[in-house]
């Protein structure tokens, strides 16, 4: 009877996970509990107190306010933000080079493919740190001082400084930038009602898509709608709903505007070059892998060029993109952490500032390790869901 | 079927001998290794006789407070102090080893046993002294911060640094001192932070910052490196106090004395003027009991340390006295000139205080 039991298969299958879990539950907590127990020996006993309490730092780039006695927690949603922000950007940007930079690989004209083959091929082959520090040492280090510089559209302002539309210098750029007029409180209802105009329109497009059987291009339309009744807002608004504001050079660095310091901008040039060499390769992996005889067919039932691109190639090339280009999505994220070379305070050189000011090294990684994590898991799981809805779907 | 009992087999075997693995691991608290061992329970005097020679972790790339040379020796201020501690606690000052340590891992060497005693320019805080599991010894260095500029910048005073982009080395008290003072004086600046000197320095000769604020013994050593010195000055206002001391393991009180009395007898012949030359004749022929004392002649101070009694002759004659190791190293005759200041015994006006050897 016993021996029947431990002969069954399902049994066996179902014992063997259970000692395995409970393998490495065991190691889990063996681990925990010596840690625990040779910091307690040490007198330091971890705990998420600190969290709480004033930094006692200042952070060069913060999205939201920050100063000296904010708190080790804030300080890590500062850095956050950084982090977030910037592969944000440099995932739509680099997404967008990435294409078109694909696309001209597959061009049939030889100079425009052979500059994207030796394009992809060379950035490709350079590591990202060495790509970060040739953007920041020899670009944007090497331009000239702010004192001198580069401006366009330079003015003199009433009270002595000078003023232009745009400062480039070491240490960054800074750029004319519109900030909220007087006439902001009543041009936003006429955004909302122009959105909520274009959003019907978008509808009927698709409805009349429908019935004629021509897919439309929805976004298109209603943006140009959009832009169009927000223009002529404008012009109606009597007060300006938003002003331009210049920056101007007052002592050692610029006040007002748009600033980008050389930091970020080393960071965002350096990982768009990189990553978009990635995308080129994986949207011509996709394109390449359509079936040639989708072409031959779309061009014999009569659609031209850019339909054949639009209506055929790219939905089925997408597929085939979606689950390469989420592992170069993932691993953007991830590449901003190289920031900390070249001086940008992303999530991990803050916390590395953190660690030296606080000596919390366990919990600090442990906290970095979970926001990584939960960055990584939740970019799939909406590429994953993208992913799932345009698979075709079998009837 | 055979296979999957056979899986199931090598699973509970592998599972038996981690376990056996790990119960032994609990009694021993840590792994040990030839050269050293990390046993926390034993007393650092021990290990140290034992092993016959000190493990000190400093920097490898600080010039004039340590560093290693061309001929790959460690040389500098903080080097020469432990061999100071060498000749004390073992008789000979080169019965030492040294392990280059970067400012992160420095307390943690310190913590894990790898080191015996940590001279790493860390400064004295009640923070790494509560939470990092460590003593720090009586300061053997007072040093302060403070900022360097273009001399044609036209920066003369910490109120003139208003709105201006300044850069730090992340991972240090500089970096905390410097938002402190600006915020408790209300002024506005950009900070520019880096992991690496390197990386720091390059960015400030381009201009990239408008000030630079580290430490004034760092800046006297880094102004030898750069091409154009000139172009530069340091300001003459201090925003910190940088007590410089020594770390040691917290629990070894034997230890933690020994490394304080041994900086103490480095300051005593400073005050006194027992030098490495006139060591012996003053152990001969001086009248005064302290420095017979000190010097092992009439007690067994040294016996009270756990060490022998002629440990601070040792000490001075084989490494000298504080001055004589300053000047070395930091002095004008090494290249770097750095002044005194309050690095002097308390008789000339410095913040150097042996208590009675008594």
């Amino acid at each position: 009877m016993h021996l029947t039991k431990f002969n069954d298969d399902r049994v066996i299958k179902i014992a063997g996970q259970f000692i395995f879990a409970a393998f490495l539950i065991m190691i889990m907590s063996s681990m925990y509990g010596n840690t625990i127990a040779a910091l307690t020996k040490r007198g330091m006993l971890p705990g998420f107190k600190f969290l709480s309490l004033a930094a006692g730092i200042d952070i060069g780039e913060h999205l939201i306010s920050f100063n000296n006695s904010s708190s080790n927690l804030r300080a890590i949603v500062v850095g956050l933000l950084n982090t977030l922000s910037i592969s944000i950007l440099a995932i739509v940007f680099s997404t967008a080079l990435g294409l078109f930079i694909g696309l001209c690989r597959l061009s049939k004209n030889w100079l425009v493919k052979n500059i994207a083959l030796v394009y992809i091929e060379v950035i490709r082959n350079i590591p990202l740190l060495v790509l970060l520090l040739f953007w920041y040492r020899a670009v944007f280090m090497g331009l000239p001082h702010i004192k001198e510089a580069i401006t366009i559209g330079k003015f003199q302002t009433s009270d002595g400084f000078t003023g232009a539309r745009l400062f480039f210098s070491n240490r960054g750029m800074v750029l004319a930038w519109p900030t909220i007029g007087t006439g902001w409180s009543s041009y936003i209802y006429i955004i909302i009602g122009a959105i909520a105009i274009s959003v019907i329109f978008g509808i009927y497009l698709n409805y009349r898509g429908k019935i004629t059987g021509r897919k439309p291009m929805t976004l298109v339309w209603s943006f140009l709608l959009f832009s169009i009744l927000c223009f002529i807002g404008w012009l109606l608004t009597p007060e300006a709903p938003l002003v331009m504001e210049y920056p101007q050079l007052k002592g050692f660095n610029t006040t007002g505007g748009l600033s980008i310091s050389s930091e970020w901008g080393s960071l965002f040039s350096g990982l768009i070059l990189y990553t978009s060499a990635f995308i080129a390769e994986a949207i011509r992996a996709g394109i390449q892998g359509v079936d040639k005889r989708q072409v031959e067919a779309a061009r014999s039932l009569g659609l031209n060029s850019f339909q054949t691109t639009r209506l055929i190639v790219l939905p089925q090339a997408l597929r085939i993109t979606i689950p390469p280009l989420t592992s170069i999505y993932l691993g953007v994220a991830k590449n901003t952490s190289l920031g900390v070379a070249i001086g940008f305070p992303d999530l991990f050189s803050v916390v590395g500032t953190l660690i030296n000011q606080t000596g919390r090294v366990l919990e600090l990684i442990l906290v970095v390790m979970v926001i990584y994590l939960t960055l990584s898991l939740s970019t799939s799981l909406i590429m994953n869901i993208y992913n799932r809805r345009i698979q075709l779907e079998e009837k | 079927m055979k296979r999957k009992l056979i899986l199931v087999f090598v699973l509970i075997i592998s599972a038996t001998l981690f376990f056996s693995c790990s119960g032994a691991g609990k009694d021993t608290a840590g792994t040990s290794d030839e050269t050293v061992t990390k046993d926390v329970t034993m007393k650092t005097l021990d290990i140290v006789k034992e092993r016959g020679y000190l493990i000190v972790g400093v920097n490898a790339s600080n010039p004039g407070f340590s560093y290693l040379d061309s001929d790959g020796k460690y040389v500098g201020f903080e080097a020469d102090m432990g061999r100071a501690v060498a000749a004390a606690v073992l008789g000979d000052p080169e019965k030492i080893q040294y392990r280059p340590l970067t400012s992160k891992e420095r307390f943690a060497a310190l913590q894990s046993g790898e080191i015996d005693l940590l001279i790493r320019t860390a400064t004295h805080t009640l923070t790494r002294d509560t939470d990092l599991g460590l003593n720090f010894t009586v300061p053997y260095y007072y040093d302060g911060q403070t900022f360097m500029v273009r001399k044609d910048s036209g920066i003369k005073t910490i109120e003139d640094l208003e709105g201006a982009s300044i850069c730090v080395l992340t991972g240090s008290t500089s970096e905390a001192n410097l938002s402190d003072v600006m915020a408790s004086r209300n002024l506005t600046y950009k900070p520019v932070l880096y992991e690496n000197t390197d990386e720091l320095v390059a960015a400030f000769l381009a201009g990239r910052a408008d000030a630079w604020t580290n430490d004034r013994a760092g800046f006297m050593t880094r102004l030898q490196t750069i091409i154009d010195p000139a172009v530069y000055t340091v300001l003459e206002e201090t925003i910190s106090k940088e007590p410089l001391a020594m770390g040691v393991r917290q629990g070894d009180d034997q230890w933690f004395d020994i490394i304080n009395w041994s900086l103490y007898g480095l300051f005593f012949g400073d005050e006194h003027g027992i030098t490495s030359s006139n060591v012996n004749k003053i152990r001969n022929s001086s009248k005064k009991p302290e420095e017979l004392a000190f010097l092992g002649m009439r007690s067994d101070l040294g016996a009270k340390l756990g060490l022998s009694n002629d440990w601070a002759f040792n000490m001075i004659s084989k490494a000298g006295n504080y001055s004589e190791i300053f000047n070395k190293n930091l002095s004008a005759a090494s290249g770097i000139s750095i002044s005194r200041g309050f690095n002097q015994p308390w008789t000339d006006g410095g913040l150097l205080y042996a208590p009675p050897f008594r």
